[in-house]
Parts: C-alpha cells; structure tokens; sequence
C-alpha cells in the first residue's frame, strides 16, 4: 500500500471561492487541489490517491450532485463533502442518499469544515485499507482450489472434520489435509482467525465484488444465510 | 285747359315725388349712391318736364328761346347723372368717354349763355300754333345754329359711352348683370337717341312738334326706379335672411355657451396685433381672477404655479412660433394642499397672408383627472414593484448563492489569514493578498446587495442614459446560479458601441429579467444540453436599440402571440400572467415597442427597443 499523503479536492467555479478554499486548507496543513469544473476534476485527479473531494453545487455544466453520481459511477471511494450555497433540503437529501459524508453550507466555518474534511480523510482511510484487507484475502482465496474452498466454506460454518466428510462423501482424513492447506494457503493459524478475516472481507467485498471480477462462491452464500 | 298740359304736370309730379322717395333712401344709406344719383336724374327730368311744360305755353319765341337756353341746365344734369347712374349700377363705362361727355357739355353749356339766340338757333324763330294731342301748343321754326352739330357729337359720345358701358357690362357675365344691361342700357339708349333724334328734328324744322324729352325720359327713369326698386326687394330679403341668421347664430352661441358650461370649458383668445386678451367667464373663474377685470396673459400666467409658468409659456411660445396646437397641464398657484390642475389647449393661427397670429384656445379643470391619473400611475409602479418583488423572490435560492460566493470567500479567506499569521515566521506577502482579495470579494457582495436594493425599492430612480449591454451583463450575473441550477446556458450576444438610452435602469432590468425568466421557463422540458437563452442587443437603423432574448423552447401558439401582453393572460400552470404586460407598460413608457414572435422550427424571440435619442421628460 502506498503512503501518499491525502489530498482535499475543491471543485468550486469561482476562483475567488476557490483561491480562499485552497489557502485555507494549505494554512491549516491540509494538501489542497482546487479544479474549476466538474469536467476538469473527473480527467485531472488521480483517483488512487487518497483524499476527499469539496464539491461546490452549482456550477456550469455538471452540477455537483452530476458529479457524485458520474464519481461513483467510476467506482470511486472518495468521500464526498458538499459546501453549498443552497440550503436546499431535496438537494441535500439526495446527496446524502447518493452517500456524500457531509453537507456543508456556505460561507463555512473553517472548524467544522477541518472536521468534515479529517473525518471524511479518516473515513477514506480506513476504506482503503478494508479494501487492501479484501484484496489480500481475495489473493489468498484465489490460491485455494474448488475443493479446499468448498472445505473452508463448510468448516466456517462450524462443522466439525468428521462432519464435513460425511457432507462431501468422504473420510475425515482427507478434510483433515484440505484443512491444513487452507490454512497455510490463507495463512492462518486457527479457525476463529479465517472466520474473522472473512467476515471482515466480506463488509467490503459486498460493494466490489461485481466490479472487480470476485466470484467468492459459498462465502457470499454463508453470508447470506448468516 | 288741354290735358296734355296735366299729362306733362304729372309726369312732373310723378318724377319729383319718386325723387324724393330715392332721396330719402340715400340720406338712410349713404353708401348707396345710385338713389343719390335716381334722385337727380328724377329731379332734372321733373326740372325738363316743367321747362317743356312752359314752351309749349311760351307767349313769345323770344320766352321760346330763353326757355330752352336754361333747359341746357337740367339736360345736362340729367346727362351727368345717367352716367353716374350707369358707372355705379354697371360697373362700366369709360372715364374719358363721360370727361369728353362732361366737357363738350360744358361748353355747349357756356354757348347756350353767351349766344344771343342758344344753341340751336342763328336767328330769332318764328312762333306757330298748333293743335297737338288735344291741346294748343306753342311751337317755333326758324335757321339753325352751327352748334347743332357740336350737340349731336356730344350726345353722339354720349351714347357711345351708354352703349360702351351696356356691352362691357354684358359681356362681363352672369345671368343678372346681362338682364340689368340690356334693361338698364337698352332703355336709357333708345330713350337717349329718340330724344336726340327728336330735339334734331325740331330744330331742322322736319317735325313740328313740342320736345317730348320728358316722356321719353320717363321710360328710362321707370326702368331706373324698377332697377332699384328690385335692389331695395332684394335689400329687404337680405335683411330678412340677416335677421333670420343673426338668430340662427344667437341659438348657436347659446347652444355653444351650454355646451361649454356642459363640459365646463373656458374659451380665451390672444391676438397678436395689439396683443389683446380675451376670454370666457369662465376662465376668470377657473383662473381665480375676479371676472371682468382688465386682464392680460400677463394676468393669467401670474396665477400659474411658478414651477409650471415657464412650461406654460414655452408651450404657448410654441403655438406662436410654429403656428401649432399646444396642449400644457399647469397646476395653480394656491395655498391649499392639493393645488387645482388646468389643461390648457390652444392653436394658433396666422392672419391671411402673414398677418398678425390669433391663439385660441380653451381651460379646463382637469384636477380630479390628474388626481385619477395620479393614483394609476401609483398603483401601477406598486404593481410593478410587487412584480419585482416576486421576481426576485424566484430568484432568492440563486441571489443566496451570488451573496454567499463572496462572503465564503472572505471568511475562508480571513480564516487564512489568522493561520498564516499564527506562524512563525509569518507570510506576510500571502496576507496581503488574501486581504485584496477579501475586499474584492466584499465589493462584489456590495454590489449584489445594492443591485437588490433598488430592485426592491418601490420608487425607480427614474430616467437617466443607460448602457442596454450593460443591464444585460449585470441581469446575466444576477440569474447567473439560477440559470445553472435550471440548466439553461445563457449566451449573449451584443453589438459594440451602443448609444445609450434614456431609460430607467431598474424598469429595463425587470423587463429583461422578466423575459429570460420566461425563456428559462419555456425550455424547463428540454433535454438539458437544448437548453439555451440568448440575449442580444443591437442597434436599429431606426435608432432604436433594441434586445433580443430568444428561447429554445416549443414556441408560443401563433393565436396567442398577440394575447402574451395581455394582463392576466398566462400559458404556464403557476403564472399569474402580469409579467409581460408590465414589460410592455414600461416599454410603452419609454416610447419603445416590444413583440414576440417564433423562430422557424422552434423556439420564441422576444424583442424590445427604446428609443436612443434622448427625450424631454414629459
């Protein structure tokens, strides 16, 4: 995982707004990039870095909640701050559906927009490392072979060796050295250890897995029937 | 006695006595020198019939002789006054012809008194009886005189200058004066010559007879009184009709003087030539002037308000420089509250041939009128002034916004500040840019707040030059966040160089808000990337400059385009159809005209235009 420290993105169309946006965030010790437009934002940003973006609401062309929705649909994780002029209820309630962190309404207090920013950064952090927690156990998962998964699949379950083989039509030494391997494979040491790295993969995977190509098999059935 | 002796007595008689009737006419009326001159002739006649009269009586041929030396007298009087008669009732007949008439009379005139025997005789003649139409009359023959001849050229001319007359008269013309000449003329001729002809043939010895210039005289001096007579029927008709008019415009003038009173108009009238005033009383009573008081315009512009008298008189100036109407509201000079309002309306009018201007003209009262006026005028500013107010109020959200860019910018900006200050050492370059741009950002919420502050005042500046473009930059600004948040893409297209226009700012910048409202609305179910508002100004060949704002919307109905302006006529589900008919009340007011009309596949144009000229306020 890289260590590049977050950027708050200001996406606002007035320069005066912007310019003040950025100085603030820079004096306050935050890495600050402001874009002029939707457009201009979507093409110009690294979407690997971390960060949050600040998106203005009414702008030429697409407008900020355009925006959200053209951000999601590119499978971005960054948490999205509205600062508005508008105190406008059905705007704010579609954003917040949309999953913006914050709604915030101009002029803004530079204290609560740290906060929404720091908490929006935090939040962003802790997503992306789920995901890079996901990514390794996907990796792992890979490795197994249809049999071992099925194994691990029914022993998250809570059967017990002898159980299983009576389950797949087979003696429970076999099971015992598919155990082995999915242990080694996933590189635990206990059952309680794979059940809750599995769980804590699943909370994400729920959001990635079409996209990413995952066919994690029994594993979403097991959480579906938990 | 014979009665031929009454025959002439009475023609006699009958001459004096229409003299005198003709006499008395003419000392009535002077102006009418034909019965001065009827009288004459009439006189001379009765004065010939007496003398005639006398030689048909004469006991000697000497008596004979001395009767017809003085008869020259009335003869020629009666000469003079046929030809005077001739020249007033005629209207023609040649001076030199009656001077040669005059001065060969005058001379036979002074040979009749110098020579011993007259005119007419070289010697003494002898005395006859004869019996003539039952009577015995004294007649005389004897050797003629050279001086004959000079009478025959005198009545030779002198009947060239009757028959002249008759024929320049009859060629003249109408109807009547031909009637008057071949009456008038052919009698006084034939009478003339027959006379003539007669007296000639007396003196020859050819005839023997006593003179008849009497009768024959009388047939002209018959025609002559019929003439006149007709005149007086006529006269007497004439004044019939005058009574009868003169009463007819009595009733006129009372029906006038109703109506006046009826529509409480006051008549006053000013001419130029002596500079004399008149006018109703009820000017007087309009004016507060105390009625039949010497009065003058200088009386009446003295009871003008003294912040309307220069209007006043300029108006009337005009009426006397460009010979035009004039029509100026001035209120009255007075101590009460709620001054009285006068409509003045006058024309002037120059005499025939440049002569001295007459203005006429008329007051009227029309204080309750400028009060209803006034109160209009009241109700329509308040009305326009609640439609800014909703206007503005649909524009709040995006006003909120246009406020808050700056004020976000300033207190992010400020909160800058106090970080870069904190730090040690601190940035004091940064600083001073953030606080430029605070204040820049505080001038542009300032003018924002300003810009709203005289749209919703209730009372517009009023007119001064205004740049169009520049109301439409600051309308774009101003719709800016709503037209976003619409989705609708406002482009503008102006011309360079625009002349101002007197206008009032906040006025045009309703309308114009007004209608880009109205396009915005019209494209609200457009796909979003269709949505498109243009406004252009542009300045007309005819001086106007005039604003487009067209929209990209389904167009207007073609029935309704003429109906938009109408009040209360609306096409959307929420409107209350008031915007465009104050949009067209103030373009009116302005003196411009405004008009909507559809593009050829879609869309609608609206269009305004106000004059560039600057114009006197009214």
């Amino acid at each position: 995982m890289t260590t590049w420290p977050p950027v708050v993105y200001v996406v606002d169309d007035e320069q005066v707004v912007r310019r003040a946006l950025v100085r603030l965030l820079t004096a306050a010790g935050r890495l600050a990039h402001a874009f002029e437009s939707a457009q201009a934002f979507l093409d110009g940003h690294d979407p690997d870095v971390p960060g949050c973006a600040v998106l203005d609401y009414a702008m030429p062309g697409q407008n900020g909640l355009e925006l959200q929705k053209a951000l999601a649909a590119r499978g971005s994780v960054l948490p999205i701050i509205f600062l508005t002029g508008h105190g406008d209820v059905p705007i704010s309630v579609q954003a917040m559906k949309d999953g913006a962190v914050d709604f915030l309404t101009k002029p803004v207090d530079d204290a609560e927009l740290l906060t929404a920013i720091d908490r929006a950064l935090e939040h962003n952090r802790e997503w992306r490392q789920a995901r890079a927690e996901q990514d390794e156990f996907a990796r792992r998962f890979r490795l197994l072979t249809p049999r071992e998964r099925e194994v691990m699949g029914h022993l998250l379950l809570g059967k017990l060796n002898k159980q299983v083989a009576a389950d797949l039509g087979t003696v429970e030494k076999t099971i015992k050295v598919h155990r082995t391997r999915v242990m080694e494979k996933m590189q635990v040491r206990s059952l309680a250890e794979l059940a809750r790295l599995a769980e804590r993969a699943q909370i994400g995977l729920g959001y990635h897995r079409i996209e990413r190509g995952l066919d994690l098999g029994p594993i979403s059935q097991i959480a579906a029937t938990r | 006695m014979a009665w031929i002796y009454y025959a002439w007595d009475m023609m006699g008689g009958a001459c004096i006595a229409l003299a005198l009737v003709h006499l008395v006419a003419w000392l009535k009326r002077p102006a009418r020198l034909a019965d001065a001159l009827f009288a004459v002739c009439a006189f001379a006649i009765a004065a010939i019939s007496v003398m005639e009269s006398m030689t048909m009586r004469a006991a000697s041929a000497a008596q004979y002789v001395e009767l017809v030396r003085w008869s020259q007298i009335p003869v020629s009087v009666l000469i003079f006054a046929v030809m005077g008669f001739v020249r007033v009732r005629l209207g023609a007949g040649r001076p030199w012809l009656a001077y040669t008439v005059v001065g060969l009379t005058a001379v036979l005139v002074a040979a009749a008194f110098s020579l011993e025997f007259g005119i007419h005789y070289s010697a003494l003649p002898d005395r006859e009886l004869i019996e003539f139409i039952g009577g015995t009359v004294t007649v005389v023959r004897g050797p003629t005189s050279g001086w004959n001849v000079l009478a025959v050229v005198r009545n030779l001319v002198y009947l060239a200058f009757l028959v002249d007359a008759s024929f320049a008269a009859w060629r003249r013309g109408d109807a009547e004066s031909r009637r008057r000449a071949a009456l008038l003329g052919g009698s006084i001729v034939i009478a003339t010559v027959l006379a003539a002809v007669h007296a000639q043939l007396l003196f020859l010895g050819l005839v023997s007879s006593p003179y008849l210039v009497t009768p024959l005289c009388m047939i002209f001096l018959a025609v002559m009184g019929f003439e006149l007579s007709r005149d007086l029927a006529l006269v007497k008709d004439l004044t019939d009709e005058a009574a009868a008019s003169a009463k007819q415009l009595e009733k006129i003038e009372q029906r006038m003087t109703f109506a006046a009173d009826a529509a409480e108009l006051g008549f006053w009238e000013w001419h130029g030539a002596g500079r004399s005033f008149w006018m109703s009383e009820r000017c007087y009573r309009l004016l507060g002037i105390a009625v039949d008081s010497p009065c003058g315009l200088r009386q009446v512009l003295r009871r003008v308000h003294p912040e309307d008298r220069r209007r006043a008189l300029r108006s009337i100036a005009s009426a006397l420089h460009d010979d035009g109407r004039f029509a100026v509201n001035f209120r009255l000079k007075s101590r009460e509250e709620t001054p009285r309002w006068i409509l003045g309306l006058g024309q002037g009018s120059k005499g025939e041939a440049g002569g001295p201007i007459v203005v006429r003209g008329i007051l009227r009262d029309v204080t309750r009128q400028v009060q209803v006026e006034n109160e209009v005028s009241a109700r329509r500013s308040e009305l326009m002034h609640l439609s800014r107010v909703g206007l503005l109020g649909e524009l709040s959200g995006a006003i909120a916004h246009e406020l808050n860019q700056p004020l976000t910018a300033i207190l992010s900006n400020a909160q800058a500040a106090q970080r870069f200050l904190e730090r040690v050492p601190c940035d004091i370059a940064e600083v001073r840019d953030i606080l430029a741009d605070i204040i820049d950002a505080d001038r542009r919420a300032g003018d924002v707040i300003g810009r709203l502050r005289s749209m919703l005042k209730k009372d517009t500046a009023g007119r001064e030059p205004i740049d169009l473009n520049d109301v439409v930059l600051e309308i774009a600004r101003l719709m800016r966040s709503d037209l976003l948040s619409r989705h609708v893409q406002l482009r503008t297209e102006l011309a360079t160089g625009l002349p101002p226009v007197a206008a009032d700012r906040v006025q045009v910048q309703q309308v114009l808000m007004n209608l880009i409202m109205n396009a915005s609305d019209a494209m609200a179910e457009m796909p979003v990337w269709e949505r498109v508002a243009t406004v252009g100004t542009s300045l007309r060949e005819d001086g106007f400059v005039e604003v487009t704002v067209t929209d990209q919307g389904h167009g207007i109905k073609p029935q309704q385009l003429d109906l938009i302006f109408e009040p209360f006529m609306t096409t959307k589900a929420h409107g209350m159809g008031v915007g465009l008919s104050l949009c067209r009340t103030i373009v009116r007011a302005h003196g411009g005209t405004i008009y909507a009309s559809n593009g050829p596949s879609r869309g609608t144009t609206f269009r305004f235009a106000i004059p560039a000229r600057m114009e006197v306020a009214a």
